[in-house]
């Protein structure tokens, strides 16, 4: 925090002006007014509103604070906010493991296209070598996986990736992975991460085919 | 209303030059009014595959530049009736024409020419962007190797990118024999992974090196079995419905005939 006793803040509505909360109110009647009368005039005019730093508004002696700035010639207004900055969202919440949706995509993907997907994608067609895949969740390819495939980016290591062929260039899941050469199951196969290792395993496992 | 037709393939030395001249003239030859464009600036060769290359006064930047009207540039073939090339610059690069220009050029052949095919350099920076901006239909060239086919997987996706959907495609230099031997991508491999439309085979030919060197095209040759496979091609370009030639090497009687010179 600002060691200034009060402390005035242009935003885009206007000025804040915030207020030491160690300070007593002499303290800030004399600074504020000493801050107006060090620069006569520049703030006449411009609209204005306090940050209490945590006690009520109605307080009297904010009114008088109040009172000294309406003195210089400032507009009061109270649709001034200070910027709030806005925590960044976690990732883990944006993915409800029970409810995802999921991308669809009715397309061959060729060398030298990327797919990416926030939750679970499911491609219908090959997903040739030198194409790119990100999901945040699983991938499904109703068609041959030969190119590179990266599920469960933000590290949901659940997430699996299914493909009719899954004979991936890389095959990442959360992290974990990469060059994937020589794998080839005949049928459908399914990958998954197993303590911290990538399985892969014919997909009639999971199905009664 | 004609039609504009990008020839292309992402990979070089895969056909694209030798199937432009092919199918101009076999188009050509069926009666049409055909302009083929020579988009590989700095490093034309069209002119030279169909022998006109002495004739070559203006160019496609002239024409673009201003300096010549497009009549001028246009170098009438010796052989075929209606068949007309507009040569590349060979003194420029890729940089000298932008993708406007050409759809603008496109618009302008339309109005004389039925078919206009534009020979795409390899690549798919400048040249490739300039060379089917003002296209319609495209064709792609692959040769069964596994580099040509991810170059023309690669090129397919930039096609679909800029609107020209539903490339057709042509698979050249198939070797029949390697093929059965299992040491060389088979049609199936090859659509397998492109999934787009086959517009036909040609197959691998000694006979295209030595029309190249005379500055024919191996079409107009009646006994080329590539000859024969791009004629179908340009059939089928016309809406004909040919069937795939029988590659699998000739029968033993074809090759007595051949033998005692009847074929």
């Amino acid at each position: 925090m600002s060691k200034e006793i009060v402390t005035i803040k242009g935003t885009r509505g206007g000025l804040v002006i915030l207020l030491n909360p160690a300070s007593n109110f002499e303290e800030l009647k004399d600074d504020l007014e000493r801050k107006f009368n060090s620069s006569k005039g520049f703030f006449k005019g411009a609209k204005f509103t306090f940050h209490y730093p945590s006690g009520s508004p109605d307080n009297p002696q904010y009114a008088e604070l109040e009172n000294i700035c309406l003195q210089y010639g400032l507009v009061p207004n109270k649709e001034i906010h200070l910027p709030v900055i806005q925590p960044a969202p976690v990732v883990e919440d944006i993915i409800d493991d029970t409810d995802e949706p999921a991308r669809l995509i009715f397309a061959t993907i060729r060398s030298g296209q990327e797919i990416e997907a926030v939750n679970n994608l499911v491609i219908v067609g090959d997903v040739n070598p030198g194409a790119r895949l990100y999901s945040g969740g699983s991938i499904v390819i109703f068609g041959r996986c030969l190119g590179s495939v990266n599920a469960g980016v933000p590290g949901r290591d659940k997430s699996t990736i299914t493909a009719f062929l899954l004979n991936p260039a890389h095959l990442i899941i959360a992290g974990i992975g990469g060059l994937q050469s020589g794998r080839n199951y005949r049928g459908p196969a399914i990958a998954s991460l197993r303590n911290n290792r990538i399985v892969f395993e014919p997909a009639a496992k999971y199905f009664n085919l | 209303m004609g039609e504009v037709i990008v020839i292309t393939s992402g990979k070089g030395g895969v056909g694209k030059t030798t199937t432009t001249a092919n199918l101009g003239t076999g188009l050509a030859s069926m009666g049409h009014q055909v302009v083929l464009i020579d988009a590989d600036i700095g490093l034309r060769n069209l002119d030279v595959l169909l022998g006109l290359e002495n004739r070559i006064v203006y160019d496609l930047t002239d024409v673009i530049d201003g300096k010549c009207r497009l009549r001028q540039a246009l170098i009438k073939d010796k052989r075929y009736e209606g068949l007309y090339l507009l040569p590349a610059a060979q003194t420029k690069d890729k940089t000298a024409v932008n993708p406007d220009q050409m759809k603008q050029l496109c618009e302008d052949l339309l109005k004389e020419f039925e078919y206009v095919l534009i020979d795409c350099p390899a690549g798919i920076e400048q040249g490739f962007r300039n060379a089917v901006a003002g296209a319609q239909k495209a064709i792609v060239v692959t040769t069964p190797e596994m580099s040509a086919v991810r170059d023309a997987d690669r090129v397919i996706g930039l096609l679909e990118a800029s609107e020209l959907r539903k490339p057709a495609l042509i698979i050249n230099r198939l070797r029949p024999k390697m093929v059965r031997h299992g040491d060389m991508m088979s049609m199936e491999d090859i659509i397998d992974i492109l999934a787009i439309e086959l517009l036909g085979i040609i197959p691998e030919d000694e006979m295209v090196v030595i029309s190249t060197n005379k500055g024919e095209t191996v079409l107009s040759d009646e006994r080329a079995k590539s000859g024969q496979a791009f004629r179908n091609i340009v059939r089928r370009l016309k809406g004909e419905n040919v069937p795939l030639m029988e590659l699998d090497g000739d029968g033993l009687l074809t090759r007595l005939r051949r033998f005692i010179g009847l074929k």
